[in-house]
């Protein structure tokens, strides 16, 4: 057990929708096709967008503790 | 092999992709915008999965340091905006091979008809003559300019949608008739088109129009085998 702090759950969820949408973007670039096409733009765009927001929340978060906003 | 090293393998035509070349590219082929679109596509993903393996890690490992903090800027906006542009760029470009719209099995007969050297359809008269360069399917069914590939994909959406919950009836039917517009965009100002006995002046108005269809005169467009009843 080691002293580090907790890992946020935002940043938490915002890594974990990357991989997923990362994942899913993939296979368009492996075999481009037209399921492949809509997943990328209905499953993995929203994903990534999500994961950005997410960190966005927890960055201004941070700065709102840090008291530096 | 080193990261940079390894684009151009990524950067190769993807399975399916120009298979009907007839001649292998010229010496000092780096292959198209699209085929490094892919490439680059590749090797952001699998960068920013790595980043992002690596950051889970030392996050449990020494907890949330301003040094990863940044770090993780480059995996969570900074590649997934590269990824989606580069997707966009890729997949959209991809979507107008005939590998794409032959993709599904309703469309199997069109695209084996499409590359029969036997058949007589417009379709294929067009695909053996190389008459359209590329993008054949494509080619034929958008309309022209900004807009007309904007309709095409909506369009090509709901075909994804009727194929995948089966919205459709067999034989497949166009969905409206034919524009002349598609046809003259090329042929409109050859001089075999316009010194042709077949095209009257006085015909004109109605070839514009769309009163007359050049595929009443021309067609077929598309003569496939049967399709099976059942799906």
């Amino acid at each position: 057990m080691n002293g580090a702090a907790p890992v946020p759950f935002l940043l938490r969820l915002s890594m974990a929708l990357a991989v997923l949408g990362l994942l899913v973007a993939l296979t368009l670039f492996v075999h481009a096709g037209p399921y492949t096409l809509v997943t990328f733009m209905f499953v993995a765009q929203p994903l990534l967008l999500l994961a950005v927001a997410l960190f966005a929340v927890h960055v201004f978060k941070d700065l709102r503790r840090g008291k530096l906003l | 092999m080193s990261l940079v090293g390894a684009l151009p393998l990524m950067a190769a035509p993807a399975p399916g992709e120009g298979t009907d070349l007839a001649l292998p590219p010229p010496h000092g082929w780096i292959g198209t915008t699209d085929e490094w679109a892919r490439g680059f596509g590749i090797a952001f993903v699998l960068l920013a999965i790595l980043l992002l393996v690596i950051g889970w890690l030392r996050l449990r490992r020494v907890g949330l340091t301003g040094p990863l903090k940044e770090v993780l800027i480059l995996p969570l906006v900074v590649l997934p905006a590269m990824i989606v542009f580069l997707g966009y760029s890729y997949g959209i470009e991809s979507s107008k091979s005939i590998t794409a719209c032959g993709s599904c099995h309703v469309m199997a007969p069109y695209l084996a008809d499409l590359q029969d050297p036997a058949s007589e359809g417009l379709a294929a008269v067009h695909y053996k003559n190389r008459y359209i360069q590329e993008h054949h399917c494509y080619t034929c069914h958008t309309d022209y300019g900004m807009f007309g590939t904007i309709q095409a994909k909506m369009e090509g959406m709901g075909h994804v949608r009727r194929h995948l919950t089966g919205d459709y009836t067999l034989p497949l039917k166009i969905a409206h008739p034919y524009p002349n517009s598609r046809c003259l965009a090329c042929h409109g100002a050859s001089q075999k088109f316009l010194k042709s006995e077949g095209h009257p002046k006085e015909d004109m108005p109605k070839l514009l129009s769309g009163e007359n269809s050049c595929i009443d005169c021309h067609g077929p467009a598309h003569t496939p085998a049967k399709q099976a009843a059942s799906r």
